[in-house]
């Protein structure tokens, strides 16, 4: 049964709010880009996004053990900076192959929600590309995507006070022989076999992803009503109606599992 | 959702009874599925009403822990520390988080009823995307 509230918003226009891109230098800096993701979650006013990479370098989730997680020795022998962020999650090995993208809500807009959902609903810039290239994927819980049954991307939040960051993560390029080497199988992170994109799709450079990557966040399109996210399109311009196009989604729409990773 | 009309709420998701007492809701834990981890400040820090008195970690997102009123710690459940799923298990009674001694105990008047909070609760589970 539809609540009150519910049959509100059927009939009112929903306000429509763009994704606005974080205007930034460019930098491959792991120190400098985790610096920045915990500065743009305090300071955005509108809901914003960024598309970024950092070279070399383990990451790990907010509570995590390095000596856990990673292979600390061989992290070392590489000259591999070992550094921790504010969300939550496992270990992740970047290079210049691992393409990030992050969306940072403001207090008045933050998503709301039961995370699972959330981390699904908000991993769409990676299924969104993975379309682009025509790869099929499936959803493995809680927050990977995977193609062909191996992870090709995993995804994180933080919330601090009424604001919100998620990010994820796509394996585009990576050198994953120096991945597995660095990070433990045994750790409280979930260990699971990946996969690059460019194993599926030979053009795609991590430049030439992120780049669609970034156009569709600049079409994304978050439909509210007051302060409530109620659809998110990434699709083709919306008629001008304000009315959500075939691409809008939610937490019960358009993205269905698909399978899931065995 | 159980939310028992002998405590206080406040609008960030904390109860808080009259001894200084407190925790997450039962709306809280259901809506953020297992806490896996939960790190308080230790026993003496002072804490301000609305300011972060500690993080939980559920899945893949770190969420605080906002005061529900002003004080000093007196005491954090070292038992929800160590078996942060209990929270989930018994929200109001084992899984309580910290005590806090108010410093200004009117504060506990500004505060939500149960019946109040309940409102607050159906609001964040109605018309929205992520839910």
């Amino acid at each position: 049964m539809r609540s009150v509230a519910a049959e509100d918003h059927s009939t009112r226009q929903p306000r429509r709010v763009r994704l606005v891109p974080i205007q930034e230098s460019r930098t491959h800096n792991p120190r400098l880009n985790i610096d920045r993701e915990a500065r743009y979650m305090k300071t955005v006013e509108e809901p914003s996004f960024r598309v970024w990479s950092s070279s070399d370098s383990v990451v790990l989730g907010k509570f995590l053990d390095a000596g856990c997680e990673v292979h600390l020795a061989r992290a070392r022998e590489l000259d591999i900076p070992v550094l921790r962020r504010k969300s939550g999650g496992g270990a992740v090995y970047h290079d210049l192959g691992n393409l990030n993208y992050s969306i940072y809500f403001p207090g008045n807009l933050a998503p709301i929600g039961p995370v699972e959902n959330s981390l699904r609903v908000l991993s769409f810039p990676i299924i969104k590309v993975l379309e682009h290239y025509r790869i099929p994927w499936s959803w493995l819980p809680p927050n990977n995507i995977c193609v062909n049954g191996l992870k090709i991307s995993g995804s994180a939040q933080a919330r601090s006070g009424e604001r919100f960051i998620h990010h994820g993560t796509l394996l585009v390029s990576t050198k994953l022989d120096r991945l597995n080497s660095l990070l433990k199988r045994n750790g409280r992170s979930k260990w699971v076999p990946v996969v690059n994109l460019s194993e599926f799709s030979q053009e795609a450079t991590l430049d030439e992803v992120a780049a669609v990557m970034e156009r569709l966040l600049r079409h994304t399109i978050l439909y509210c009503e007051d302060d409530r996210i109620l659809s998110i399109s990434s699709g083709p311009e919306p008629d001008e109606t304000g009315s959500p196009g075939e691409e809008a989604m939610s937490g019960k729409g358009t993205y269905q599992h698909q399978g899931s990773c065995s | 959702m159980i939310y028992p009309e002998n405590l206080k709420y406040s609008d960030k998701h904390m109860w808080v009874r009259e001894d200084g007492t407190t925790g997450v809701t039962d709306f809280t834990q259901k809506f953020l599925g297992e806490i896996l981890k939960v790190k308080v400040q230790p026993a003496g820090t002072a804490v301000e009403k609305g300011r972060s008195l500690g993080e939980i970690e559920v899945f893949k997102q770190i969420t605080d822990l906002r005061a529900p009123v002003s004080g000093t710690i007196r005491a954090v459940n070292a038992k929800v520390i160590r078996e942060p799923a209990i929270i989930n298990r018994d929200p109001y009674g084992e899984g309580w988080i910290a005590v806090i001694e108010m410093a200004q105990p009117e504060e506990l008047s500004e505060l939500l009823t149960s019946s109040e909070y309940e409102k607050v609760a159906a609001a964040h589970s109605t018309v929205n995307l992520l839910n």
